[in-house]
């Protein structure tokens, strides 16, 4: 198989990515917290975009679930921006993913994504990418 | 892993339909490669994981042909899979048993990159991964053969044919005295033992032309009248001749006959004998062998 077909092969997740975001919706409705059709789509994209920065291939569902349950557990999850800041968080993820070498299991890193993004960056999904791995591994203004 | 893994002996719709079944075979594997911990990896990894299913396929389809059938017939690739990492552990214990013949065969010839490779050749055996990472060689092989390993072979089994060609440079070799295989090596390189030369193709230079000669192969010595009667058969402005390498190959022949080496090594010897012939033609038009034949000034 000439390998880029190996990860046109990924295009099969994209479905189940689809399906797993809409699954998400389902279950953070009851937090108030839903998604559009179209911006299913858009994370769809968004996560595609941030596995090929990372340099990631992704083999199983479940990531995106987890981030959205926790992302609705955040006192800064705001209805109006949930998307976006979902958006922001599975970018993040991806990225902290590759930087810690896999050394963090995905629950893990979930975990300290959020409370980073509760404890130090405000609530901004997006400022979590401006920390150094050390900064997630242990916060900012530790050792 | 490109067109010569395990899809170059698959016509277009074969591929297509054996390419979902390969995917959730990469899938499973890396999901037990991460223990569950993490449903994605770097591509890095996963290509690696990829081409080691490959490898394992392709081993075991070229092995037993009857299981080319079975990958587009079978609805899951495990049990494939599962029958080809069977193999491959046969095939390093079988490597291991050569590794084993190697260190009590290998010459009492001091040179550094042949102890140093030997030595860890071990290592392979502590850290082959024939689960995950089968096409891989978690060893250094600095040691240069006469016959280099085709680098088409991977894993296990460039580790075999790199230990199978070793054990006939060993044998060769051993069929001399240390000291006039440590004269033979000292005239075509004074730091042999420091060097990354190989040992058996400078023996068989010297062994090859007292070959063509007629003379004894024991001292592996040949003189400047040794090189003078070489140049004169080697000539190739006499047409009644032969090629040098008509001559060398007989030569082969002949000293495979003396030193009574098997079918392989003879064979091995060939292939050394045609490569020198190739130097010789060259040296000859020059109308100095000391470059393909070396030895003492005398």
């Amino acid at each position: 198989m000439p390998d880029d077909a190996l990860f046109s092969l990924g295009a099969l997740q994209q479905a189940a990515a689809l399906q797993e975001l809409r699954e998400c919706s389902e279950v953070t409705a009851p937090l108030g917290y839903t998604l559009s059709e179209t911006e299913v789509r858009e994370l769809a994209v968004c996560r595609t975009e941030a596995l090929r920065g990372s340099g990631r291939v992704e083999f199983a569902g479940g990531v995106l679930r987890r981030l959205a349950l926790r992302l609705a557990r955040s006192p800064y999850a705001d209805r109006g921006s949930f998307a976006a800041m979902l958006a922001d968080l599975i970018e993040a993820f991806y990225f902290f993913k590759t930087e810690t070498r896999d050394l963090l299991s995905d629950d893990e890193l979930i975990e300290l994504l959020g409370q980073r993004l509760d404890e130090d960056c405000g609530g901004s999904a997006e400022a979590l990418l401006g920390l150094s791995w050390q900064e997630l591994l242990y916060g900012r203004g530790e050792d | 892993m490109g067109e010569t893994g395990l899809f170059s002996a698959l016509t277009e719709p074969e591929r297509a339909a054996l390419a979902p079944k390969l995917w959730a075979l990469l899938r499973r594997q890396a999901l037990l490669f991460t223990m569950d911990d993490s449903t994605s990896l770097p591509q890095e990894t996963a290509e690696r994981l990829y081409d080691s299913l490959s490898f394992t396929l392709t081993a075991l389809v070229r092995a037993r042909p009857d299981s080319r059938a079975r990958l587009l017939r079978e609805p899951d690739l495990c049990g494939l899979l599962r029958e080809g990492q069977a193999l491959l552990r046969e095939r390093t214990a079988r490597a291991q048993q050569l590794y084993a013949q190697a260190l009590r065969t290998a010459p009492p010839l001091e040179n550094r990159a042949l102890l140093d490779t030997l030595r860890g050749l071990g290592r392979f055996f502590k850290e082959y991964d024939s689960y995950y990472f089968a096409q891989e060689i978690p060893c250094d092989i600095d040691y240069p053969l006469a016959e280099p390993v085709p680098a088409s072979l991977a894993g296990v089994d460039y580790l075999t044919a790199y230990l199978e060609r070793l054990l006939l440079e060993n044998d060769f070799c051993g069929r001399f005295s240390p000291a006039a295989a440590r004269g033979a090596l000292s005239w075509c390189c004074p730091d042999w033992r420091g060097q990354l030369v190989n040992l058996y193709e400078n023996l068989a230079a010297p062994a090859l032309g007292l070959c063509v000669l007629g003379k004894p192969l024991a001292a592996l010595r040949l003189t400047d009248a040794d090189r003078a009667a070489l140049l004169d058969r080697l000539d190739p402005r006499a047409a009644a001749r032969r090629t040098a390498g008509e001559l060398l190959l007989a030569a082969a022949e002949e000293a495979a006959h003396r030193l009574q080496l098997g079918p392989a090594g003879a064979a091995y010897l060939a292939a050394a004998a045609r490569a020198l012939a190739v130097r010789a033609a060259v040296a000859a038009r020059s109308g100095d062998l000391r470059g393909a034949f070396p030895g003492p000034c005398t």
